[in-house]
């Protein structure tokens, strides 16, 4: 644990995007874009261990950005964590269709949020350690 | 018959005279003996023939003639005897025929010795000579009695065979009468059910049956006579003969007269002399001054009920009827009721027929109305209707369908459907109507115009009063306006479910971090900041929604107006907004003067808020937002003018509309309730002032209202 992991977060609304930084910069190197635009830029910029998107964001919104990120063969990698304040299952599906890792829905709490973020880093391990253990053998 | 034929006899109308005269004449000649013939009862059948002058010459004079008769009483045991009679012998000789005897003189058997006191009595008693009557006498030829005794059995067979041959001649006569009147009386009846099924005319048909009636019956009147139930009595139905009129203002009660007897017994009666009969109603006669004397009287049935009476009267030239004669007026009454009631039958159901034309009739110009009413009733839906027959054939279109589809009623009727509606939709729901019977549903998407419409579409079949497929019907409502109003609401619900979310997420995560983290004052002071903010945002954000629901109820918004100088109250709104967004710029303009206005101070701070905020969040790369004031003498102007999106052209005069919001993909990655600028709207023109927009799509938007000051 050297290094702290990098997050991309993303989100219009600059209160939000504050709370998500507030929130996730005691533990992680939070980068925080305004749109879907940025936040892809951003990504490929700084290749970060995650990236929490806001949904509805003008410009470019989370599921396209999600959907940008995971066709190109650099960013696939990056899980990816939407974040809406609309909690229909449609919503939902068409978060997972884009390619989202999970999803967060608006209010969130932070403590909940970290959790969620752990447990994908904690993901993450796991398959890496399946493919590692999978190549010595 | 045998009765008949004895009185016929006794009447000696059976006996061939002339027949019997020759045979007689013949032996008298021949053998030069008397013959004559005497009834039972004394009278002469035929007189003596006898050839001897003494017989001539006392048939010359009439009390000659009185001599020669012969007293009844004297012949009642006579079977074959010898009798004296004027100073003469002769055999007679009796024969029974059918019970009655005859006695036939058979000749002369002899003379007397001394017939001169006898002659001289004759003679004086008759003023006839002596001389002559006793040479005649004498003249006189005496047949022995031997002789005399065979000739009589001759003479009685031979007076048997005429007799019998005359029975039997008068039986043939008898019966061919019988038969010609029996054919007359067929041919009577034959005419009568010709007549029956020929005219409908009941006076006309029974004159006629009943005219047969009198002609073969030999009648001189007939009437029928009908019951009438209402006041069981009888009247004339028909009557004829001399007294006609005068008999038809005539009515029996049941029971009264021989008619009225008859049609309350059921039986035919024959009335030999009326005036004996004490059933007979004289009153009918008196009135009149007709004289009943014999009538035959039949009830008229008509299944098995008696509906009246037939009547015959008075046989032309006296006598009377006969029994047989009951049997034929009995065949010809049926035949009168049958006309009767065929007539009634008719009537009925001429009566019959009138109503149900008429109702039909009535019931067709109903229908005929029923459907003018309902064809202009779909003619001028709003709905587009298309009806097809069993075949597919349209057969109905209504001027709206006659739109959707670009087509004409009158290019279309009779036309396969499938010929003319080109919507596949359309015609695979007509064809599960088809096949199945049953009505299909679904949404339908028609160009009309420059926009795509979509219909709500109805198929059903039209079944037959059998309940029998007829064909179908379509109906199809345009729910364009429902679907986009449906799709504004939820659209609306859902963004108000953001917007409300999107101050509630900072505020529940510093609110979350602030109790859970062990967070430094100053972190605190800005988390708190940011929730006071975010609770602002979303008490305005409810606050809208409240107007919103307010004015939607009709409820309105209530004013709480008071005098405040309008550029302090804009230069407090700009330091609000000026820190709200990092990326834009507001520049506030304001003229020197300072103006004071009469309003709503939180109302104007919400129009404001409302125009600024979406100033920023439709300009979302950012840029300068210029706030502008000016004044003419009676109004204060304010212009809100951004650098972002702008409002494409079409859009222009619905965005005040209410839940209206821009169908743009930019845009609509831009959180809003579509409720802020109609509250604006609504709030400016409750202050007498009025808002409007100056946009291009991607030029940006200039907001611009004014209110009135103060006078």
């Amino acid at each position: 644990m050297s290094e702290k992991k990098k997050i991309v977060i993303a989100d219009d609304e600059p209160f939000i995007l504050s709370a998500l930084q507030d929130t996730l910069s005691d533990e992680y190197a939070v980068f925080s874009a305004s749109n879907g635009k940025e936040a892809v830029a951003l990504v490929a910029k700084t290749m970060p261990d995650l990236a929490i998107l806001d949904v509805m964001m003008p410009e470019m919104d989370g599921l396209e950005a999600c959907k940008v990120l995971k066709k190109d063969s650099a960013t696939k990698g990056v899980p990816v964590i939407l974040l809406t304040a609309k909690g229909q299952i449609t919503d939902i599906e068409k978060g997972f269709k884009s390619g989202a890792d999970a999803y967060v829905v608006k209010p969130f709490s932070p403590a909940r949020l970290m959790e969620k973020v752990e447990e994908i880093f904690e993901k993450v391990q796991m398959r890496k350690k399946i493919i590692e253990d999978k190549k010595k053998s | 018959m045998e009765e008949n034929r004895t009185q016929q006899l006794d009447t000696a109308k059976v006996f061939n005279l002339r027949v019997w005269e020759g045979i007689q004449y013949k032996l008298s000649s021949v053998l030069g003996i008397a013959v004559k013939v005497i009834s039972e009862d004394g009278s002469v059948i035929t007189d003596e023939t006898n050839f001897s002058d003494f017989f001539r010459y006392l048939h010359a004079s009439e009390k000659g003639r009185q001599v020669l008769e012969i007293k009844p009483e004297e012949l009642k045991d006579a079977e074959k005897e010898v009798k004296v009679y004027a100073g003469l012998k002769y055999l007679f000789s009796s024969t029974y025929f059918y019970g009655k005897k005859f006695n036939i003189i058979v000749g002369v058997t002899g003379k007397s010795e001394k017939p001169q006191p006898l002659l001289s009595e004759i003679s004086e008693s008759t003023g006839l000579k002596y001389e002559e009557l006793l040479k005649a006498y004498e003249a006189i030829e005496v047949v022995p009695d031997e002789k005399i005794s065979k000739l009589s059995d001759l003479i009685v067979d031979l007076f048997n065979i005429v007799v019998e041959l005359s029975v039997q001649e008068h039986i043939t006569q008898s019966a061919n009468k019988a038969k010609e009147e029996e054919i007359a009386k067929m041919a009577a009846l034959m005419e009568a059910s010709v007549i029956i099924n020929s005219t409908r005319n009941l006076d006309q048909l029974l004159r006629i049956i009943m005219q047969s009636a009198e002609k073969v019956m030999q009648a001189e009147a007939s009437s029928v006579f009908l019951i009438d139930s209402s006041s069981n009595e009888l009247y004339f139905e028909m009557a004829t003969g001399p007294k006609e009129e005068e008999v038809k203002k005539l009515r029996l009660k049941m029971g009264e007269g021989i008619a009225g007897w008859v049609a309350y017994t059921g039986e035919s009666l024959l009335v030999p002399d009326a005036s004996q009969d004490p059933r007979f109603a004289k009153r009918v006669d008196e009135k009149t001054r007709f004289i009943t004397k014999s009538v035959i009287c039949v009830p008229l049935r008509v299944r098995n009920q008696i509906i009246g009476v037939v009547q015959v009267l008075n046989r032309i030239g006296g006598g009377t009827f006969n029994k047989s004669e009951i049997k034929f007026l009995e065949a010809l009454a049926s035949q009168a009721a049958i006309a009767i009631e065929n007539t009634n039958l008719y009537e009925h159901l001429e009566e019959r027929a009138e109503m149900l034309n008429k109702e039909l009739k009535d019931a067709m110009d109903k229908l005929g109305f029923e459907k003018m009413r309902i064809e202009s009733m779909i003619k001028s839906m709003d709905d587009a209707v298309v009806a097809a027959d069993r075949e597919g054939k349209i057969v109905m279109l209504n001027r709206v369908a006659e739109d959707i589809f670009g087509i004409t009623a009158a290019n279309s009727y009779g036309k396969p459907l499938a010929d003319v509606i080109k919507d596949r939709s359309i015609l695979e729901n007509y064809k599960v109507v088809t096949a199945l019977k049953s009505t299909a549903k679904n949404e339908v998407k028609i160009k009309r115009g420059n926009k795509e419409h979509i219909f709500a579409a109805v198929f059903a079949p039209i079944l037959d009063d059998r309940g029998e497929y007829a064909g179908g019907v379509g109906v199809l409502r345009d729910v364009t306006e429902i679907k986009e109003l449906d799709k504004m609401k939820s659209e609306f619900l859902n963004m108000v479910s953001h917007e409300l979310r999107t101050p509630l997420t900072p505020i529940q995560a510093y609110s979350e971090l602030m109790l859970v983290r062990n967070v430094s004052e100053e972190k605190v002071k800005k988390y708190a900041d940011i929730i006071n903010k975010e609770t602002q945002r979303l008490g305005s954000l409810i606050g809208d929604l409240l107007d919103l629901s307010r004015i939607e109820s009709g409820k309105g918004l209530s004013l709480a107006i008071e005098e405040f100088d309008f550029k302090s109250f804009l230069s407090s709104v700009y330091e609000t907004f000026r820190s709200a967004s990092a990326k834009h710029k507001i520049i506030l303009t304001m003229p020197d003067k300072s103006e004071k206005i009469k309003a709503d101070r939180n109302k104007m701070i919400q129009v404001m808020s409302n125009l600024l905020s979406n100033a920023i969040k439709y300009s979302p790369d950012g840029g300068n937002i210029y706030i502008t004031m000016t004044e003419n003498e009676d109004r204060v102007y304010v212009s809100v003018k951004d650098e972002g999106l702008g409002v494409a052209k079409g859009d222009l005069d619905k965005i005040f509309e209410k839940f209206y919001r821009v169908e743009n993909e930019k845009v609509k990655k831009i959180g809003g309730t579509g409720i802020g600028l109609p509250i604006v709207k609504y709030i400016l023109e409750l202050h007498n002032g009025d808002i409007e927009v100056i946009s291009e799509e991607g030029k940006g938007s200039e907001f611009k209202f004014y209110i009135p000051k103060v006078k």
